[in-house]
């Protein structure tokens, strides 16, 4: 089945930007990712900010404000971002927390630095998956009248979208673990700089979604890669990372974002190596960072959350 | 970088039950009339910025199921939670959103269905390891830092009672109102039951179902769309100590306000705000925070809050009318409570408050409070 994308980003009224302005990424910080039980989550997230202030060589007195990621009913706290107010620098500065995925987090930054609001920005993600009930949490983020009802979660949610791309075997879901993971978004020149992002979310009842793509990924694609001038991704990216919480969403990622059969695709392992939800795109983030310290070119990161990748984040970053 | 302004705000009548309407409903009601105030569609937004504070209902990523209320289908859609500031902290993300450049229209709607959750539950889900042993929710907490503020400040339950009045009297000239009491007395709130010494039921706020959106243009599309936008002129978030044990006189000094409103009116050139703030829309959760905050907001010196109440300085027609809409003690959707505020600034700012418009109003204040002690401010203004 095919669709016209036909996806209108900006009306014509537009005087909105065809580009970023320079926004680098000056470090990056992450726990190990797995079950921690004894580690609470102000430690786990304590850790990813000092190893993100010490590779950026900065101190918190650098930070002019920080967007958090978490969800609430995944912490067990309303308002999560209170257990971590201190270890993210935000007693008497300013914060914003976004529930979602991190990477979304850091799309949000990237805005409030193009206002000149703000120099450099910390951004944080964090979750204790082993501590959550995923199955039982997820079943609520359905709307309550017609899917909750249904007991979907993000794993049958997952089962039907496998299913309907012709596996009729249980997928397989990327390990469940805990950790943060912070990046650090500055005006500051550095030899890596944010290119191009997008975000979108698709639709919410699930029969109403073509769950053989993602127009919302699609839509989110098409921004970055137009902020970022890129025409052609399979051949311009030097590495892709999406968030591959199903072993079926890579190829189903990848052909949303014209890259199938992309060579240099999930060379971390993809998932397997333990991100956790919500951090999972900002990690996807951090190793495309860490990639191009080693190898110059253009990388992009995808974060996804919500039912069967509801919710989709895109982040072109180059060197 | 580029300036951003207001261009159109729009509301739920607010209530203490909507079984009329789902949250989504709700969503699209409050921003469908925020688009048609603006002159525009959902055609012409760019991004959506949501804010809800999910434990009350008991939801994870109600945005996934709300936001096409807002018309987020593949847009940039985005929700803010910070606790009771959700909703300044949407507006301010709106704000930063729309100021970046890169979207010329961007809608916030914030929302908040107390009727199908447990807000007390939601409230007491603090940190499991110390505060939740003590979690009282809002008006326990208060009653302790109130307590504080009244015997270093002086404030006495009748001046608070004021403001509990002022609050709903002004709520009776705001149609969307939850709470519309036009002929309260201070006898009526002093004798209403004690919820937890000093704070009696009549001087908190209520909780209630309802949502408010408000639409952000960038300038060079504002001025097409709009005869006076509201332009944003400063927005400042702080937040503070996570433990409710390490906020020592909480009320007495409101160090986040006080320190938040000191950057915004730098930023304006305020220097006396009484006389430079036409009208404010303050978040206070009760009755005794509207005194403090007149305080942490340099409205008066330290310790004159109750003065300034008496003098009737606060009131409609007084030198600087705060909460014409009835503010939180009237109508209070947490998670559109903040977006209320800055709504409500808007509407003054715009000339379209209706009955309870302030004259000539060209700079109007909106702040947000939430969790134990965080602030936001910002100052719409006029003028560019």
């Amino acid at each position: 089945m095919s669709y016209t994308h036909n996806v209108s980003l900006t009306h014509s009224a537009s005087q909105v930007n065809t580009f970023l302005p320079p926004i680098s990424i000056l470090g990056v910080g992450r726990t190990v990712y797995a079950p921690q039980p004894g580690t609470a989550i102000t430690e786990l997230v304590y850790h990813a900010v000092q190893a993100a202030l010490n590779d950026a060589g900065l101190t918190m007195r650098d930070v002019d404000t920080r967007v958090t990621a978490s969800v609430d009913l995944w912490d067990g706290l309303t308002a999560s971002n209170v257990a971590i107010t201190e270890v993210v620098g935000a007693v008497m500065q300013p914060e914003a927390r976004v529930a979602g995925d991190g990477l979304l987090a850091a799309c949000h930054a990237v805005t409030s630095i193009c206002a000149g609001a703000y120099r450099t920005v910390l951004v944080v993600a964090h979750c204790k998956a082993t501590m959550s009930d995923p199955r039982a949490l997820s079943n609520w983020t359905f709307d309550p009248i017609y899917q909750q009802p249904l007991d979907l979660d993000d794993f049958s949610a997952a089962a039907l979208q496998a299913s309907v791309l012709g596996s009729l075997a249980p997928p397989s879901h990327a390990p469940l673990a805990d950790g943060a993971a912070a990046i650090i978004l500055s005006t500051a020149a550095a030899p890596l700089t944010i290119r191009g992002m997008g975000w979108a979310l698709d639709e919410h009842y699930l029969g109403d979604r073509d769950l053989t793509d993602s127009i919302a990924l699609r839509a989110a694609a098409q921004r970055a890669f137009a902020l970022a001038g890129i025409a052609d991704a399979k051949r311009e990216l030097e590495c892709v990372e999406i968030s591959d919480h199903f072993d079926y969403q890579r190829a189903l990622w990848a052909r949303a974002l014209g890259l199938d059969d992309f060579p240099k695709l999930n060379m971390s392992g993809g998932l397997g190596r333990g991100a956790p939800p919500f951090v999972a795109g900002l990690d996807c983030l951090i190793e495309i960072v860490l990639r191009l310290r080693e190898t110059p070119g253009l990388g992009l990161a995808h974060g996804c959350w919500g039912p069967a990748g509801q919710g989709q984040a895109v982040m072109v970053v180059g060197r | 970088m580029r300036r951003a302004a207001i261009i159109g705000t729009g509301q739920t009548k607010h209530a203490k039950a909507h079984d009329d309407m789902n949250q989504a409903e709700l969503v699209r009601q409050a921003a469908t009339r925020a688009l048609s105030d603006a002159g525009i569609t959902f055609r012409e937004v760019d991004a959506v910025v949501l804010a809800n504070m999910e434990l009350f209902e008991g939801r994870a990523l109600p945005e996934m199921w709300v936001g096409a209320g807002a018309g987020g289908y593949l847009k940039p859609a985005i929700k803010i939670a910070t606790g009771g500031t959700s909703g300044t902290s949407a507006a301010i993300a709106g704000y930063h959103q729309c100021a970046s450049g890169l979207f010329d229209i961007v809608l916030v709607v914030g929302w908040e269905k107390h009727s199908e959750g447990a807000t007390q539950t939601g409230m007491a889900m603090v940190d499991p390891l110390w505060d939740r042993n003590v979690a009282s929710g809002a008006v326990g907490n208060f009653a302790l830092s109130i307590s504080q503020y009244v015997a270093e400040r002086g404030v006495t339950p009748a001046q608070a009672a004021k403001v509990a009045v002022k609050a709903r009297r002004n709520a009776a000239k705001n149609p969307y109102a939850h709470l519309q009491i036009p002929d309260l007395t201070v006898e009526q709130v002093l004798r209403s039951p004690m919820l937890a010494d000093p704070v009696h039921r009549l001087d908190m706020c209520p909780q209630s179902d309802g949502a408010c959106a408000l639409v952000y243009a960038a300038q060079g599309v504002a001025e097409k769309l709009c005869a006076q936008p509201a332009w944003v002129r400063a927005a400042v978030t702080r937040h503070d100590q996570p433990y409710i044990g390490d906020l020592d006189r909480r009320l007495v000094t409101m160090r986040t306000l006080r320190d938040a409103a000191r950057a915004a009116y730098h930023q304006v050139g305020i220097v006396e705000p009484r006389k430079q703030i036409d009208v404010a829309e303050i978040y206070e959760p009760v009755s005794y925070a509207e005194l403090a905050w007149y305080e942490a907001l340099g409205f008066c010196a330290e310790g004159k809050a109750g003065e300034l109440i008496d003098e009737g300085v606060t009131e409609m027609n007084g030198e600087l009318p705060v909460n014409p809409s009835g503010g939180v003690l009237s109508s209070n959707p947490v998670g559109a409570s903040g977006v209320l505020r800055v709504a409500e600034a808007a509407m003054q700012v715009m000339g379209r408050a209706g009955a309870h418009q302030i004259a000539d109003a060209r700079v109007a204040l909106a702040t947000g409070y939430g969790v134990y002690a965080w602030s936001d401010v910002m100052i719409l203004s006029a003028d560019t």
